[in-house]
């Protein structure tokens, strides 16, 4: 039942262009005219999500992170 | 003296050091317990073979019980110290399942869970050393009862691997190749957990920075109440 | 002609469905599988589980749609977070965490694990999943919908009206206003667990006195019922804007007392928890009379003779019951999986109509689930080395035990949808006796005193054993009927404090094999009536395969398992 284990990965290149095109999308979102004055938002998007792909690398480096912050 | 022992021996002040701190690590004890419930359930759904899964569902059996044990000893060592009602100790014991026997097949889920069981062994007889010597002979019943189905457990699940293994050299690689998959997933915890803390305090700062866009915000998007299209 | 598949998930209670050429083929609620209560992760389990069991393959499937838009959940969640600055300080990083690193991403996750090109993977909004999930399987052409649950993206209440395959949105009130996580507050002031306590809040109702000591006048300060059938919370007793584990906050105690300590035994003669009670009691009144508001602002707008109910609140049965008598609705349909399961399958009808198919017909029953492996258990349970046996009529083998006061587990045909055992993987046993009760909660349940149990019945026999008929919501548990006390010998363990019970008709369309089985009861010459209770243990998701029943078995002091044609009898 359980096929987990068992399901076909897709390329690290169309994983990647999958998911830059949900965050194009997710821009987009903000820009609608509708929520307009809601864009300032995407500053903190921004920082949020960058912040959270390097410290989701940092688990990798691990106990060594001290080395660089 | 093996390096998990020598290590329990080290941290045992630290970790009973209190009726707080011991209710804190027996509640981890039956959230682990629960955790190994969800696997072995799942591993008995999964197994091909029947008598595998009947002795999964034996010990899963076992490892309900166990958390149960531990939870009620933890909540009584809360009650005790006074713990706050808010603490996570008096949450319904609920552990999320690692799908192990999905991940790493039932080979190495074998040795994994045999690999765990034996080093449990070696940690609670050094716990029932210390509990023994403090006279905390509550404490030291309880592991010495839970102790004795660990024994089983590591038994039945060495004598299944070496079964199920095509050689007894194919069984011992994969009791290596667990531990050392076991080493990396530690090492990627302690990463997570520091990555996590520098991420946090990276957030606060920016949150402090965001703090403009509150007014933004309160002033674009004012609460509504009532009906809305209507 | 289509194969679409419904997905909920990252909340709580994740499922899939999975609807083929407009039927309603299988749907799953992952916690059966993974075996963790209302598991909220992904449920791809569930997923696979309902292509398998449907003969499917992932490139068969047209579309595999969310039950929520993820983008405007974020959008929600980021204005909340800057509004609410500082206190939401302790919320934001956890709350990014969550949305950037996991929630925004659900269609490509989606896409990546069923195999499917991305333009495939679309999503609806989540009450209009919930919606669909009432009106497009309900009997009703023509029906006002009404959607109650703690918050969706933005709405937390939503009136649609439901016309034949169209669905049109009417008006909502929108978060923080929530009667959902108003009750969410209350349960955890209870010391009940938030998403899983809220039954044992509307048990605790009966043993209550509604107003009593002045609660009504307090709980105008909570809030505020308009003509309009609107309502606003009083914000600052809450802290669902800014804490996500509590919900409420000190202003809360200072208005009603300190919040009850979780764990502690119940006591009914102590002031202090016939206090909780009486909170309860006003809650469900409060509950009830802000349902009966919406319901008529919703018939007002769509002048229609039926009502069609979703979202967690419309689980609340004592609630149903008032909006089928006092509603001005001539009949009422609840979604069996009215919380967030529900939304799996509501976005998948939505999609499949989209793409031509016809609407679903009538849900008759809620065994969409899997079946069990009747060889497998057989193998596995010799294995045990427990007293196994095969019998031709399982119906009357389990009618026999259970006249003779066991208390049976009832593993047989698909596991149920939603959060009722109907018959299906359900505990059974003599309704007369309240002593049965008390053995089912000390042996097995381990229920506070207060919840009660439920009765199964012979859908011709209700009137029997109840003032009330059988109706939409009686096949599914989602509405109570008074229990007749000229027949309370027949029913002492399944009455509640109040005189209701959550009453199941049982037709050979809605479960089959619980059907055989009251009737080889009154073939027996007794009640054609059953307690029937949840085939799990405390905390527990309900048993779904054959070996999760052979593990409760080996865990519970039930008497008996009945498996498919298979029973197992403990020595006594």
């Amino acid at each position: 039942m359980n096929t987990r284990s068992n399901r076909p990965k897709r390329s690290l290149l169309r994983r990647l262009g999958a998911r830059l095109r949900t965050a194009g999308a997710l821009v987009l979102h903000f820009l609608h005219p509708a929520r307009f004055v809601l864009a300032p938002l995407l500053i903190v998007l921004l920082f949020a999500g960058v912040l959270l792909w390097l410290t989701g690398g940092l688990a990798y480096v691990a106990p060594f992170v001290y080395a660089l912050f | 003296m093996s390096l998990t022992a020598a290590l329990a021996r080290l941290l045992n002040p630290l970790v009973w050091r209190s009726s707080a701190r011991s209710a804190l690590k027996l509640h981890g004890f039956a959230l682990a317990e629960h955790g190994s419930m969800l696997d072995l359930r799942l591993a008995a759904r999964l197994t091909p073979s029947p008598s595998r899964a009947a002795a999964y569902l034996r010990h899963a059996d076992d490892e309900t019980r166990h958390a149960q044990m531990f939870g009620k000893r933890a909540r009584q060592l809360a009650r005790e110290a006074a713990l706050a009602r808010s603490h996570a100790v008096w949450d319904p014991i609920r552990a999320d399942s690692e799908q192990l026997f999905v991940g790493l097949g039932e080979l190495d889920f074998l040795a994994f869970v045999h690999v765990g069981e034996a080093r449990a062994i070696e940690q609670f007889l050094v716990y029932v050393d210390y509990f023994e010597a403090r006279g905390r002979e509550r404490d030291a019943s309880l592991l010495r009862t839970i102790l004795v189905d660990e024994h089983r457990h590591a038994a039945y699940t060495r004598s299944l691997l070496f079964e199920l293994a095509a050689s007894e050299a194919e069984a011992r690689r994969a009791l290596r190749r667990v531990r050392r998959w076991e080493a990396w997933r530690s090492w990627l915890r302690a990463g997570r957990f520091l990555a996590e803390r520098v991420y946090m305090v990276a957030m606060l700062l920016v949150y402090v920075l965001a703090a403009p866009l509150g007014l933004l915000v309160r002033w674009a998007r004012p609460l509504t109440r009532g009906w809305r299209g209507s | 002609m289509a194969n679409v598949l419904g997905i909920s998930a990252h909340y709580h209670d994740a499922a899939a469905a999975l609807v083929v050429d407009g039927e309603v083929v299988v749907a799953i609620q992952q916690e059966r599988l993974s075996r963790i209560k209302n598991d909220p992760a992904l449920p791809l389990d569930a997923g696979d589980a309902c292509l398998a069991h449907a003969g499917l393959r992932a490139q068969d499937l047209d579309a595999v749609v969310f039950y929520e838009r993820p983008f405007d959940k974020l959008e929600r969640v980021m204005v909340n977070l800057m509004r609410n600055l500082p206190r939401t300080w302790r919320q934001f990083p956890r709350a990014m965490a969550s949305q950037l690193g996991d929630k925004i991403w659900v269609l490509d996750q989606l896409a990546e694990a069923f195999g499917q090109p991305r333009a495939k993977v679309h999503c609806f909004e989540h009450h209009r999943c919930h919606a669909a999930s009432a009106h497009f399987v309900s009997r009703f052409e023509d029906a006002a919908v009404l959607v109650v649950d703690g918050v969706g993206e933005h709405s937390s209440t939503t009136l649609w009206h439901g016309q034949g395959s169209t669905l049109r949105a009417l008006c909502s009130i929108d978060f923080p206003h929530s009667l959902g996580l108003l009750y969410a507050a209350l349960t955890a002031w209870l010391g009940f667990a938030v998403n899983e306590g809220e039954y044992k809040v509307m048990g605790l109702a009966a043993w209550g006195r509604p107003g009593h000591a002045g609660l009504h006048e307090r709980f105008e300060q909570l809030i505020r019922l308009d003509d309009d059938g609107s309502y606003e919370l009083g914000l600052e007793y809450f802290a669902h804007m800014s804490d996500a584990e509590l919900g409420f906050g000190p202003k809360l105690e200072a208005l009603l007392g300190p919040r009850r300590p979780p764990g502690r035994a119940w006591k009914f003669d102590e002031a202090k928890d016939q206090h909780y009670a009486d909170v309860a009691a006003t809650l469900q009144g409060v509950i009830e009379a802000a349902l009966l508001g919406l319901a008529r602002k919703a018939k007002a707008l769509t002048g229609s003779a039926n009502l069609c109910l979703a979202g967690g609140v419309a689980l609340n049965s004592l609630a149903n019951a008032r909006l089928a008598r006092e509603g001005g609705f001539e009949a009422v349909f609840v979604q069996p999986a009215a919380g967030d399961a529900g939304g799996a399958l509501g976005a998948a009808i939505l999609d499949a109509l989209e793409l031509g198919d016809p609407r679903p017909g009538p849900m008759m029953s809620a065994a969409l689930g899997l079946p069990v492996d009747v060889a497998r258990a057989w193998a596995v349970a010799r294995e045990l080395e427990l007293p196994i046996r095969r019998v031709d009529d399982p119906a009357s083998a389990a009618a026999q035990l259970i006249a003779a006061d066991k208390i049976v587990a009832h593993v047989r045909g698909r596991f149920e949808w939603g959060p009722r055992a109907l018959g299906q993987r359900s505990i059974l046993a003599r309704a007369a006796e309240r002593s049965t009760r008390e053995r089912i909660n000390r042996l097995i349940k381990q229920r506070e005193p207060f919840r009660p149990f439920a009765p199964a019945v012979l859908e011709p026999r209700v009137a029997a054993y109840f003032d009330g008929q059988a109706n939409d919501m009686t096949p599914f548990m989602t509405t109570v009927l008074p229990a007749r006390p000229d027949h309370s010998d027949a029913l002492g363990a399944v009455t509640h404090e109040d005189g209701s019970s959550r009453a199941q008709t049982v037709s050979v369309g809605s479960a089959p094999e619980l059907h055989a089985l009251l009737t080889a009861l009154e073939r027996g010459g007794h009640a054609p009536l059953v307690l029937n209770t949840s085939l799990n243990g405390p905390g527990e998701p309900i048993v779904a395969s054959s070996e999760d029943a052979l593990g409760f078995f080996l865990r519970h002091a039930v008497d008996a398992m009945i498996i498919e044609d298979l029973v197992i009898e403990r020595p006594s």
